[in-house]
């Protein structure tokens, strides 16, 4: 039976061609809004470079994203994935998953370096503050909410174009996170899964849980 | 290179039916070569024990050679029967699959390689219901099999026994039977949870009938219960042709495989039997290769697009078409799912693919509200790991995703039904006037609607999953779907259908073709109907070793 796997293809497929046109409309998104977008409002945007930030950026030996770009990500997938009782993104290192992929996944990196910026200025928008990291958790979240749900403060269509890039950036990071989240062994202790399917295998798989009078 | 490129017989493919014939073939002694279109996999290759295993959907396509992947194209999809809007595709967090007026183009999920689609397989091994070949006489639809399950049946035991296929004889809703090879595997966790629904349904959930072994055999182990039969089973426990019936031909001194060999035409002598073949071997060079005998095994697909695609004087409407039925009758897949959460921890991720099965609605009853057969199950499909989770079934981000995550990981499964998609002479393979593939061979086109039947059974389906899964106890239902508007096909049969009549069939009931005697085509082209729900692999395993007998005996009467 294996037809029920071609749902999981269809999915996949309209996934890809989600990508595609998310990748099409960021470009289209370089050419029209951010050149203007970028002289319109360049100095908020010189006011999101890390100069402006004083407080303490991740180290680390990144091939890709910059300290400041690292570590704002670090923040949003910490937001995604949070660390409790059980390990978060952090204790996964996602972030430094992320750069390693961004090393080989060149079309993704242009909508991260994009997205860093455009929260940066969705912040000076809403909250008058130069960068997201500025934000405490209660505004870092309300923002990314905010870019999740695609909308913009703005009436223009420019700034609207930029909700939509920021709504791209957002999905792509969650889904990158869970991608090198669950796919680590903190992950797995996250959820209590022991890893994967082989060569251990689950020769237990018939036994239910501890109490079940059925069980074989 | 001198390669040799005269044999007895040539096998075009090395799935469910080429596998079997070359392995009775070169048993027979003949000189075989088995010319496969994909190349060969390792076992030890497959991802399921590397951490990243999940975000490996399809260890069998490789993303740089896509080019040489399945390729097909499909004529415009229907407009969806809006009386019936209410099945629509869903998920509690996506929302709908398909939103648009349409179904979705056909999705197929075939592999190349040796070993065929049965690399990606879960191992299903039924015999179809003595029903399944009488639709005609015993309920006056569809049309008969010219063969019956007493002609398959010895087929059918030396099929299981060759395999070492696991199963329980004690199932009422098939016919009466020795015992299995080996044992039936122990119902998982999650299945039992599932049948409290079943049984309160008056259903039967009866554990599977499956290629994957109990208990060691035959050099390979028996299975560890990881669940991911459709990445690759790396255990070699799953029966997959590469590792049963290909393993046997190939250890023969008598049998050779070429592999990433793509046929693109059969040829033909000037007295009308077919002489050889036309391939292009990895580097896209021509070759040619003669032999007595061409056996054709590429799948309900291929093989009628090979057909058409070979052309002459004496076939201008493709080959072994006199009849105009090479392509017709297409037979999809209906199928529909309802993935059911439970409170409890049922650690659905573990075991095998499809444990347990109901065959209740199997074969056709007078008081169904359709034609043809329905089987019910239990699947965790693509429900495999955390990130699968993570994608389909946990809401949101932050604590909210994490707790859902924590609490409900391995809490979910799929009860999931097969029907039957009877034939018709609208649905059907032609080749597309337009696009080819790598090897500049024209590709099929695909034709295949729903039409009033199949929209009931899947309508039937829908709302018994849904009515089991609350049967069970889920506390929710995360996600429903079904071929009503997403057109998900893995079993495609029929288009090369056997019978009596050479007006009205293309194959014999031996797969022999009624224009050209020494051209077979062993596949699931030959099936006049699908069995009711049921998979079709042992179905061809059974009649592929039934028709090398054929061959074997016709040659010893000749000679």
């Amino acid at each position: 039976m294996k037809f029920l796997e071609s749902l999981e293809k269809i999915i996949r497929l309209s996934l890809l061609s989600r990508r595609k046109v998310l990748g099409s409309l960021f470009v289209s998104f370089l050419t029209i809004v951010l050149k203007p977008l970028h002289s319109a409002l360049s100095s908020s945007y010189e006011a999101t470079t890390p100069g402006v930030f004083h407080g303490p950026l991740l180290k680390g030996d990144f091939q890709f994203l910059s300290p400041y770009q690292a570590t704002v990500l670090d923040e949003i997938t910490a937001l995604i994935i949070p660390s409790d009782a059980y390990p978060g993104a952090r204790e996964a290192g996602v972030v430094f998953k992320l750069d390693n992929h961004l090393a080989n996944a060149k079309r993704s990196r242009n909508l991260y370096r994009t997205g860093v910026q455009l929260l940066d200025y969705l912040t000076q928008e809403v909250y008058g503050k130069e960068s997201f990291l500025h934000l405490d958790e209660e505004g870092k979240k309300a923002l990314l909410q905010m870019a999740e749900s695609g909308k913009s403060t703005a009436t223009n269509t420019e700034q609207n174009r930029s909700g939509q890039t920021a709504q791209s950036f957002f999905l792509l990071v969650k889904r990158e996170a869970f991608e090198a989240f669950y796919t680590a062994p903190e992950g797995w202790q996250s959820v209590g899964y022991q890893g994967p399917p082989q060569w251990k295998g689950n020769r237990d798989y018939h036994r239910c849980a501890p109490g079940r009078k059925d069980d074989a | 290179m001198n390669k040799r490129n005269e044999y007895d017989v040539c096998i075009i493919g090395s799935g469910a039916g080429g596998a079997v014939m070359a392995y009775a073939l070169g048993k027979a002694g003949f000189t075989v070569v088995v010319l496969e279109a994909g190349r060969r996999f390792k076992p030890l290759d497959y991802p399921t024990n590397k951490e990243t295993w999940e975000t490996t959907n399809n260890p069998f396509v490789n993303p740089e050679e896509r080019a040489k992947s399945y390729l097909y194209r499909y004529s415009e999809p229907e407009h969806l029967d809006l009386s019936y809007n209410y099945l629509r595709s869903k998920s509690k967090v996506h929302g709908f699959y398909n939103s648009g007026e349409k179904r979705t183009p056909p999705a197929l999920d075939r592999v190349k390689g040796v070993g065929g689609t049965t690399l990606r397989y879960q191992g299903e091994a039924h015999r179809f219901s003595p029903t399944s070949f009488r639709y005609r006489s015993l309920y006056g639809i569809a049309e008969d099999w010219p063969i019956t399950y007493e002609d398959l049946e010895p087929y059918y035991d030396k099929a299981e026994n060759i395999l070492g296929v696991a199963g329980s004889n004690k199932n009422p809703f098939k016919a009466p039977r020795g015992p299995f090879p080996l044992p039936h595997h122990p119902l998982s966790c999650a299945s039992r949870t599932v049948k409290k629904g079943f049984d309160k349904m008056g259903l039967h959930l009866l554990p599977n009938s499956l290629n994957i072994l109990s208990k060691s055999r035959d050099g390979r182990p028996a299975c560890n219960y990881c669940n991911g039969c459709y990445l690759g089973c790396k255990m070699r426990a799953k029966g997959s042709m590469d590792v049963t019936f290909m393993k046997k031909a190939e250890a023969m001194p008598n049998v050779e495989v070429r592999t990433e060999s793509v046929v693109s035409e059969i040829t033909m002598s000037r007295k009308g039997y077919v002489n050889g073949v036309i391939y292009f071997d990895a580097g896209r060079a021509e070759n040619r290769l003669r032999a007595g005998l061409v056996v054709l095994s590429a799948g309900a697909l291929e093989s009628p697009r090979l057909l058409l695609n070979s052309r002459s004087a004496l076939f201008p409407d493709g080959m072994s078409n006199s009849s105009g039925m090479v392509g017709k009758n297409f037979m999809e897949t209906l199928t529909c799912s309802a993935t059911a959460l439970f409170e409890e921890d049922i650690h659905s991720y573990k075991g095998l693919q499809v444990d347990s099965r109901a065959w209740d609605y199997n074969a056709p009853k007078k008081t169904n509200p359709f034609h043809g057969g329905v089987v019910f199950g239990v699947t965790a499909l693509d429900l495999l790991g955390p990130l699968s989770y993570a994608r389909l079934l946990a809401p949101g981000w932050g604590r909210q995703h994490k707790e859902f995550m924590r609490k409900y990981f391995g809490h979910a499964v799929n009860v999931f039904a097969v029907g039957e998609h009877l034939p018709n002479k609208s649905n059907m393979i032609t080749i597309d006037p337009h696009a080819v593939d790598y090897y500049r061979i024209p590709v099929a086109r695909i034709t295949s609607h729903l039409h009033d039947n199949d929209l009931r059974i899947i309508d039937f389906m829908v709302k018994k999953c849904r009515q089991i899964a609350e049967a069970a106890g889920a506390v929710e239902i995360l996600r429903e779907y079904s071929s009503y508007d997403l057109s998900m096909i893995s079993h495609i049969s029929g288009t090369c259908r056997m019978g009596n009549d050479p007006r009205k069939s293309v194959l014999s009931p031996f797969c022999q073709s009624h224009d050209i005697k020494n051209l077979f085509v062993v596949d699931s082209s030959c099936f006049v109907t699908e069995g009711g729900g049921d998979s079709p692999s042992l179905t061809i395993h059974a009649i592929a070793l039934r028709a090398a007998d054929y061959i074997v005996n016709e040659m010893k009467r000749v000679t």
